[in-house]
């Protein structure tokens, strides 16, 4: 499958939350389980699909995934694993990965998916529980007696 | 980003999954009372009980899935019917680096030295250990251990509040060990509930041990626990069980005592009848039986709940005449509710000694007596 445009593929065309509007070929869009199925039901048959939960920043980089790896089908694993990690480099910090995270989870795209957890998992591998809970407005839902306690019980994760 | 504030929980669970470090699962069950339920969804227990697995089939096993913590580890080692050097103690090291919860190991007394358990010794998240037919010598110690079932274990020695500490709940069933007097157990002031079984008594250990000289399952010469709340003591009545521990449990509220007289024949030592030589032995062998039955009941004295098997209470009218006078008083000041085990034995002939009630009700002004009902354990 390739992108050029002078193939009859069907194009689809998405809407963001905030109104912007995404023309992609059928293929590209179907990389989302979720989309596949609204179009299977015929959803997409009258004008564009909307996507009430993802913003067209977030969107336009999820389709900036989706448009590469269903390009890259015969391309070498090893490129398209260079591509996934300037991908997510790009994107940078947390805030932008958890959106493009919620995303790739409403929208049902499996490597996406993966690809910024995994990402995530790393940038809070070695960080103290405090400053998880900053990076994510968590609220320490801990009396500070059971925060003492699972301290305690804990100490040694901490050395 | 307020957005921000409410991150999914099949987001959490997602990232989780991707952490490597078992580690950094444990650390992060500080962030919050919602990431401790993530991350123990993640983690994983395993059984192993087959006999036609073999260590090196097991470990492969583990090793080719993906298993970023254990919760509750269960492991029976089948020792092949010719020596041969297996690695047992990897599937054991792999449980202990991926800091186990709940370890269950049974041996078959083929393993089990402290030597073969060094990982598990070091392993920081260790709550639960259930250990069956290993040996333990005097060099074991596990700190971290909140509960412990020890069963058809040996033990050298056991000092219960220097090897574990933190222990709150001890079981011991056939206890293993070399002293001949009986065991001292000594716990720390954490044990609050200690159950002691006794199903095959005096029988060896089936071992090719060039260790120790054919140990046998002992009895226990005392007890001292500090902060003992609950106490049970189970000897099963094929058992010949000749005597009680003498014990120190100033907590005390609640206690079981379930054992068969030793002969069964009761009215034995109420004759004063010339006996031949071989009842005379007897006759010792029951006076000893219940002296230190009266010294155990002394020992449980601030107990609020006690439960005695009807038998017991038979031979407690019969304690010979020269500690009759230890018999006067009842020690059991607080006791609230006593309560007759049903005895599978001697349910035919129930027939409770007035001056045993005196001596078990007597001590408190509100103490009710319950019938049999059904038998513990």
């Amino acid at each position: 499958m390739s992108i050029t445009t002078e193939n009859n593929e069907k194009m689809i065309t998405l809407m963001s939350s905030d109104g912007e509007e995404f023309v992609v070929e059928e293929a590209v869009a179907a990389q989302s389980q979720t989309i596949k199925h609204l179009i299977e039901d015929g959803c997409s048959t009258e004008g564009s699909i909307p996507l009430p939960n993802v913003t067209g920043r977030v969107l336009s980089e999820v389709i900036q995934y989706c448009k590469k790896h269903s390009s890259s089908d015969d391309k070498e694993e090893k490129e398209l694993e260079a591509w996934d990690a300037e991908f997510v480099k790009a994107a940078d910090d947390h805030v932008a990965l958890t959106d493009l995270m919620m995303a790739a989870n409403f929208l049902d795209i499996k490597g996406l998916l993966d690809l910024v957890a995994q990402t995530l998992a790393n940038m809070i591998t070695g960080k103290s529980p405090e400053e998880v809970r900053r990076m994510w407005n968590i609220k320490n839902d801990f009396t500070p007696e059971e925060a003492e306690k699972v301290r305690k019980e804990n100490q040694w994760a901490f050395e | 980003m307020d957005r921000l504030s409410s991150l999914p929980g099949d987001i959490v669970l997602h990232i989780l999954s991707f952490l490597d470090g078992t580690k950094s699962f444990v650390r992060f069950s500080a962030v919050s009372k919602q990431w401790i339920t993530h991350l123990s969804s993640l983690s994983r227990d395993f059984f192993f009980d087959d006999e036609s697995l073999s260590p090196s089939a097991i470990l492969e096993s583990l090793e080719s899935q993906y298993v970023p913590k254990i919760g509750t580890f269960h492991y029976t080692y089948f020792p092949p019917k010719q020596y041969r050097r297996e690695p047992y103690e990897q599937v054991i090291d792999f449980a202990a680096s991926r800091f186990v919860n709940n370890l269950t190991l049974d041996f078959n007394y083929a393993a089990g030295w402290p030597g073969h358990l060094m990982g598990v010794l070091a392993c920081p998240s260790l709550k639960t250990l259930r250990l069956n037919r290993c040996f333990l010598d005097h060099t074991f110690s596990f700190p971290t251990v909140t509960i412990m079932h020890l069963e058809n274990c040996y033990v050298e020695r056991f000092d219960v509040h220097l090897a574990c500490p933190n222990l709150k709940e001890l079981c011991l069933v056939d206890l293993y060990h070399p002293h001949i007097s009986g065991m001292i157990i000594k716990a720390g002031p954490k044990l609050v509930r200690l159950s002691v079984e006794y199903k095959r008594p005096g029988q060896n250990l089936l071992v090719e041990s060039t260790y120790y000289a054919a140990p046998k399952v002992r009895g226990i010469a005392k007890i001292s626990a500090p902060r003992l709340e609950y106490f049970r003591f189970v000897v099963e009545h094929s058992v010949d069980m000749n005597y009680f521990p003498e014990v120190d449990f100033p907590s005390l509220q609640c206690a079981v005592i379930d054992a068969a007289h030793p002969t069964g024949r009761i009215d034995l030592i109420k004759n004063n009848q010339k006996l031949s030589k071989k009842l005379r032995g007897e006759r010792r062998k029951q006076n000893r039986f219940c002296i230190s039955l009266l010294k155990l009941l002394q020992g449980l004295r601030n107990a609020e709940y006690l439960s005695l098997s009807p038998t017991l209470i038979q031979a407690l009218s019969m304690l010979p005449g020269i500690i009759e006078q230890a018999f006067q008083s009842s020690p059991f000041a607080g006791l609230k509710t006593l309560t007759l085990l049903e005895n599978p034995v001697d349910m035919d002939f129930l027939h409770i000694p007035a001056n045993a009630l005196v001596y078990l009700l007597g001590g408190s002004t509100s103490a009710t007596l319950q019938l049999p009902c059904k038998r513990e354990g």
